[in-house]
């Protein structure tokens, strides 16, 4: 034993200094929400650091993660993460600098920002116990300590007083500025969005001879009535305008809904507002200085180095979901708003009477944005890596998304980041697939080629059916959607199959003069009506037409004895639209005037054809299907997408294809087709006017209705020139030489005009194989089918563990930050942290592939 | 040693057997799964105290088999007034958590699941007594039991208050009333939670069955509609549609809008259509909106001239790329969340829903209870989240939460109880109660929410500041 103390020792003294590399995870408990600041941390605390806070909403805490390095703060045992506690559910985080200036540098008249540690503030959503008064409860704002290694809430400040029963709903650290818009250096403002409808504004200043912060006392005299509630809050660089989303009107003549823009030079609690429409209210808003994609640069030999313009001011906001739609005056997504021409932005395609807002799955949770690191690679430029190659660009987003994402926007390309090339490869906008469908004994549903021949009198215009006929359509990157579509001959109009009506006979023995397609909820007999399932065929979204067929199927009636008896024993009969009848309080969508067709069809075990005039008289419960007349075009996405006609051989290349194209939907109107779905019925003088001159009136509604479902669904900014973008020039613009270096004996129809090219979704020559000396059209239900890809996979980050997708679901608030700015490297750009609900912190690097991001646990 | 080993074993075995016909206390709640409220006309306790004309009913559902598998659940009806001094009033607050009962209570087949009650508020045209309906997963039963004048909850009376399900369908659970004011329809709806492969329907679907409350003896009709176990329903009398949302069956998130038919059906009708046809089914999938989402309650808002009609849905989020990789639900949830839903109807007529709002919430979301209206203003909504034992309130005219009830500061206990999930609403007018149902620590707790400040929401607590609780703590 005596022997063997000595190596007993060194072997306990061994394992004793054995390194243990192990570090503390976060242990994230509900993260939501991020914020970035400069302060310090435990284990170096003489220096300021660039920082993230993470709020936990199920910790009721905040961690602390180093934005360079990732990793999380220790605390002052150094065994586990830093934790802050807080009030309850802290959800909303803000950070910002005070700028404060070098004394000595001022006191020569030179002007340098000094590098001290930043405010920042953690809210909770609901209310909280107030202190002092106790069996109440108030919102609360808490200041963290971020001047002292030891990080802690300084200071809960509570605004029961200046907004008894308020709860915060945004939450926005600014610069502070001067009347004369000057900043107002070592200070910043705290800015509080409240649910009665208020604003507050706080003073933070630098307290003498230290790097603390102190936040001054909230006052009524700084409180101030928007008339709207504040859902976010974003200012500009220099903090001389404030942007707040809402989706209450802003008060102004007729209540505007958009953004609202407060002039922060003014006197806090009466900051001037100045309403920016954006047709639907707005839930997040991020405001950037934007230098615009303007033209591709003719000489450089990468495709990816473009020309920008000038800075200019642009917000962005997420559009209130129940406010926006395919079918309505604004699309959802992220919209850009122009705060200088006071409304959005115009549309730099200049074909659309806005900017098309970023189009993502989703509800938008949260978005960020950032201009071009301090030190870059490519001065004044920031890298962007989506799939499909990297590029650099001017300025970017990331929007966090309900769908599990964070999508990368390339915002000076007026587009999310696309993970593939949409217009070169097999990932790029086109058509893949077509049949056609008939009977034996029909003719056949087909196009005609889309390229045309040169000399057709060498080469004949050829029509195609079947799996060739993809050759017959034409497609627009930036406009094409994926989507599945068919051609069909009296094809039933989307929507119109097999659908519950109401059929009125005007007297026994007469067909129905009108029918109404909608279901009663009371009983048969019964003294008032309850209607629902109303198709509304008033609405000119549903594309109904004069000439229409009408299948009318009556209803059996069931005798108490259990015999059945058959109201129209020859089976379903024909009826053909005459006009399309306004609402009225027994037909709340509208009904189908009607006149029995030419020819009525014999039912299957019918020798007979089907009596139209079998109704009753009065109503009649009924089941209907409304198909076209003629060709009806769908998609199974787009829905009904127009009416092409048939093209007789040969074709006459002078007459247009057929096309769904996109023209300025403001330019047309349409009075009897509401905005908002609750607006139904149009007013009476709508109806009126329109009714005045009917053909006119549903020919524009109609132009309206597919020029909506025509619109771009992203922008193409490719040079795509020759020698250049030899691919994509040949696809889109000119087809190449033949292998001998001959000139092509086939062109494009319609080449397109890029950068930023505009053309119909999908073009088509309609034609109908027949046997020779036929002139009939195909049997009813005979169709043409094709599908194509939008070219168009946006970008997002998710979190991954061991190379697959984990935790990638409800992701909350998202930062943008420069790293560059900390480390000075080149090569560092700009960083991305986002909270997902899965317990974890997402950090990712705008020039770097998705699966290189970190997942902060 | 041998013969002793088997001594031992037969009397254990003989103990075993006597646990397994251990009637259930009917003293006590004892993990209340659910909770229901009643009026009772004839007023009940002193007043004015809380809850001074209704009875609450809870099922507490016998979920660890620890009483009798056929009968170890049980109905209880309690006056939840507040007690007072003198061991007076009702069951609100008593120090040693006794109960003031009204009537002896019924007993019923264990895993006992949600209450639904027909009574003057949700079924006037029924008429007669107002009837409570538990279904049992154990025995596969649909249980009804008539409530007394005073509230009073009898033991079930021979085979009366017994009625047969579907004899394929399992896991009976979620039923709901469904009743027009004309009296035309008078429904009761039963949910499965599990369902095997029946007539080359696959299995994970949802199912519904349609008693007639008019005629509870008359066979009840059985519609499936597609994939979703059902979790909760509500139903919409003034289009006569029955709304629900489906569980986990894959990455999807459906909600099903069911058009109910005007007639009342005859079970003995053959002809083919029936005279009256069954509902038709739209189904939602809210998937694409809120990956990861597993919906669990459904409550519509407030009917309310020119508002559109939303349904509040809680969801449960787990890890889809988890759920994609074991093709099975994840034992754990990530997170949580309140999806406020519009319900319209699409220019076409269909049915429409669309998601307005995702608001995030605690883990282990519960069931959804819309609090009384507020003329011309958006709806309160009280979620209780499981997971971490608070309870959100929700106010839709501000579009966040604005009060949350979460842990007690000083014991880090869950102030409304440890596991809340079930609730029942009583409208007081300027201020409406919420009763909550602690699982776990078998209580009921009441949270008092003003309707014009509902950020001051708070549990009703004793001069001390501790909760009141309706019934014995769990120890």
């Amino acid at each position: 034993m005596k022997h063997l103390t000595p190596w007993l020792l060194a072997v306990l003294a061994l394992a004793g200094c054995a390194k243990n590399t192990a570090r503390p995870t976060a242990k994230m408990n509900g993260p939501t929400g991020v914020a970035v600041f400069r302060g310090y941390g435990t284990d170096q605390p003489g220096t300021l650091r660039h920082l993230v806070a993470v709020s936990n909403t199920r910790g009721d805490d905040l961690r602390v993660i180093d934005a360079v390095t990732d990793q999380v703060l220790l605390g002052p045992t150094l065994v586990a993460a830093l934790t802050i506690p807080t009030e309850v559910r802290p959800t909303l985080i803000a950070a910002g600098r005070l700028d404060d200036l070098d004394p000595v540098a001022a006191a020569a008249g030179n002007t340098i920002v000094m590098d001290r540690p930043d405010l920042l503030v953690v809210a909770p959503r609901g209310l909280v116990a107030r202190p002092a008064q106790a069996g109440q409860f108030a919102a609360a704002i808490q200041v963290v300590v971020t001047w002292d290694p030891a990080m802690r809430v300084d200071r809960t400040i509570d605004l029961g007083d200046v907004a008894p029963d308020a709860t915060v709903t945004a939450l926005a650290v600014i610069p502070a500025v001067q009347p004369d818009g000057t900043r107002l250096h070592g200070a910043a403002r705290l800015l509080v969005g409240l649910s009665d409808g208020s604003l507050l504004t706080l003073l933070a200043t630098r307290a003498a001879g230290s790097e603390a912060i102190v936040v001054a006392d909230p006052a009524p005299s700084t409180r101030q009535d928007l008339g709207f509630t504040a859902l976010d809050l974003a200012a500009n660089a220099g903090g001389s305008r404030l942007y707040a989303a809402t989706i209450d009107p802003i008060p102004g003549p007729g209540g505007v809904l958009g953004v609202a823009e407060l002039d922060m030079t003014g006197p806090p609690g009466a900051f001037p507002v100045r309403p920016l429409p954006a047709r639907a209210g707005t839930t997040r808003v991020a405001f950037m200085e934007v230098a615009p994609f303007e033209n591709n640069d003719p000489a450089a030999s990468v495709p990816d180095f473009d020309l920008f313009g000038p800075r200019v001011p642009r917000v962005y906001a997420a559009i209130d979901q129940s406010a926006c739609g395919r079918d309505r005056s604004m699309p959802c997504g992220v919209a850009a708003i122009d705060p200088v021409a006071g409304g959005l932005a115009a549309d730099p395609a200049g074909e659309m009477p806005f900017q098309l807002p970023f189009q993502l799955d989703g509800e938008v949770i949260d978005l960020a944005t950032s201009g071009p690191p301090l030190n870059s690679e490519k001065p004044g430029y920031v890298q962007l890596a989506p799939g499909s190659g990297k590029r650099w660009t001017q300025s970017l987003a990331a929007i966090s998304s309900s769908a599990g994402r964070v999508y990368i926007a390339d915002l000076s390309h007026f587009a999310l980041a696309n993970d593939v090339s949409s217009l070169v490869g097999t990932a790029r906008a086109r058509v893949f697939g077509s049949s056609s469908v008939q009977s034996l004994t029909s003719n056949a549903i087909g196009l005609w080629s889309w390229l045309i021949p040169v000399d057709p009198a060498a080469d004949p215009w050829q029509s195609y059916t079947g799996a060739f006929a993809i050759v017959g359509v034409g497609v627009t990157p930036g406009y094409t959607p994926t989507d599945n579509w068919s051609v069909t001959y009296q094809g039933v109009l989307p929507g119109l199959g097999s659908r519950l009506g109401v059929a009125q006979v005007s007297s026994a023995g007469q067909p129905p003069a009108t029918v109404a397609l909608q279901q009663d909820a009371n009983p048969a007999g019964a003294p008032t009506h309850t209607w629902r399932s109303v198709v509304r065929v008033y609405d000119p979204r549903l594309a109904i037409q004069p000439h229409d067929i009408v299948e009318v199927r009556a209803h059996d009636i069931v005798m108490p004895n259990g015999s059945t008896v058959k109201v129209c024993p020859l089976g379903t009969f024909e009826m053909e639209v005459t006009g399309i009848l306004p609402p009225t309080a027994d037909a709340p969508g509208g009904s189908l005037a009607l006149t029995p067709a030419a020819k009525q069809p014999k039912n299957t075990g019918q020798t007979e054809p089907a009596d139209s005039a079998c109704l009753p008289q009065g109503s009649s419960e009924v089941t209907v299907t409304v198909r076209a007349w003629g060709y009806v075009l769908r998609g199974s996405t787009t829905g009904y997408a127009g009416r092409p006609l048939e093209v007789l051989d040969p074709p006459d290349e002078t007459v247009p294809p057929f096309q769904l194209k996109y023209e300025n939907e403001d330019l047309l109107s349409c009075p009897i087709m509401p905005d908002a779905p609750e607006d139904w019925p149009p007013p009476a003088d709508a109806v009126a006017a329109c009714e005045a001159d009917v053909v006119t009136c549903r020919a524009t509604c109609e132009r309206l209705v597919l020029a909506r479902r025509a619109r771009r669904i992203f922008y193409v900014t490719n040079r795509c020139a020759n020698g250049h973008e030899q691919a994509c020039f040949n696809t889109w613009v000119q087809l190449p030489d033949s292998a001998d270096g001959k000139p092509p004996t086939m062109r494009l129809p319609m080449p397109l005009a890029f950068p930023l090219p505009k053309g119909p979704a999908v073009a088509f020559r309609l034609a109908v194989k027949r046997e020779s000396g036929r002139t009939d059209p195909p049997e009813r239900g005979a169709f043409l089918a094709f599908s194509t890809g939008s070219g168009f996979s946006p970008a997002y980050r998710v979190p991954y563990n061991g190379g697959a997708i984990s935790g990638a679901v409800l992701p909350g608030r998202v930062v943008l930050h420069d790293r560059s700015e900390a480390t000075g490297s080149k090569t560092d750009g700009i960083h991305g942290f986002a909270a997902f609900s899965d317990n974890l912190v997402l950090e990712f690097a705008s020039g770097s592939a998705g699966q290189n991001a970190t997942t902060i646990r | 040693m041998k013969q002793t080993a088997l001594l031992l074993l037969l009397a254990l075995s003989a103990c075993d057997e006597n646990l397994s016909h251990t009637p259930p206390p009917m003293d006590r709640f004892f993990f209340p799964g659910s909770l229901a409220l009643t009026p009772v006309p004839s007023g009940n306790a002193l007043a004015p105290v809380v809850g001074g004309n209704q009875a609450l009913l809870v099922v507490s559902a016998n979920f660890d088999l620890r009483y009798d598998k056929e009968a170890g659940a049980t109905l209880l009806s309690v006056d939840p007034a507040a007690a007072v001094a003198g061991g007076e009033g009702g069951s609100l607050g008593r120090s040693n958590g006794d109960l003031v009962k009204l009537g002896p209570g019924g007993r019923l087949g264990s895993y006992a699941g949600p209450v639904a009650v027909a009574d003057v508020n949700t079924c006037k045209s029924l008429g007669g007594a107002a009837q409570a309906f538990v279904a049992s997963r154990y025995t596969r039963k649909l249980y009804h039991f008539p409530i007394g004048a005073n509230g009073e909850v009898a033991p079930c009376q021979g085979g009366d208050c017994v009625l047969a399900l579907d004899k394929d369908l399992l896991d009976p659970g979620p039923v709901s009333v469904a009743c027009r004011d004309d009296g035309v329809r008078r429904s009761l709806w039963v949910s499965y939670l599990r369902a095997p492969y029946v007539s080359g329907i696959p299995p994970g679907t949802a199912w519904l069955s349609e008693f007639d409350l008019g005629d509870l003896a008359k066979v009840p009709r059985t519609i499936v509609l597609a994939p979703g176990p059902i979790g909760d329903m509500a139903y919409e009398k003034e289009t006569d549609r029955l709304y629900a949302v489906g569980r986990f069956a894959g990455l999807t998130a459906p909600l099903f809008i069911l058009d109910l038919t005007p007639c009342v059906y005859d079970p003995n009708d053959t002809s083919d259509p029936p005279a009256c046809r069954t509902a038709n089914v739209q189904t939602v999938d809210l998937y694409q909106v809120v990956h990861g989402a597993e919906l669990v309650g459904i409550a519509l808002s407030n009917p309310q001239a020119g508002r559109p009609r939303l349904a509040y849905i809680s969801a449960r989020i787990y890890d889809e790329a988890y759920a994609a990789a074991t093709m099975s639900r994840p034992p754990f949830d990530v997170g949580g969340a309140l999806l406020v839903v519009e319900l319209q109807e699409a220019v076409s007529g269909e049915p429409l829903a669309r998601v307005r709002q995702v608001v995030p919430i605690g883990l282990g979301a519960g069931m959804v209870r819309v609090l009384p209206v507020r003329p011309g203003l958006g709806d309160l909504v009280v979620v209780p989240s499981s997971g971490d034992g608070s309870l959100q309130v929700f106010d839709d005219e501000i579009h966040a939460i604005s009060r949350v009830v979460a842990i007690d500061g000083t014991t880090g206990a869950p102030e409304a109880g440890r596991v809340p999930f079930s609730m029942a609403v009583e409208d007081r007018g300027t201020e409406a109660l919420v009763y909550v149902a602690s699982f776990a620590d078998w209580t009921v707790s009441v949270l008092r929410v003003p309707m014009a400040d509902p950020s001051s929401a708070d549990l009703l607590r004793d001069p001390a500041g501790k909760p009141l609780r309706i019934g014995r703590q769990k120890q």
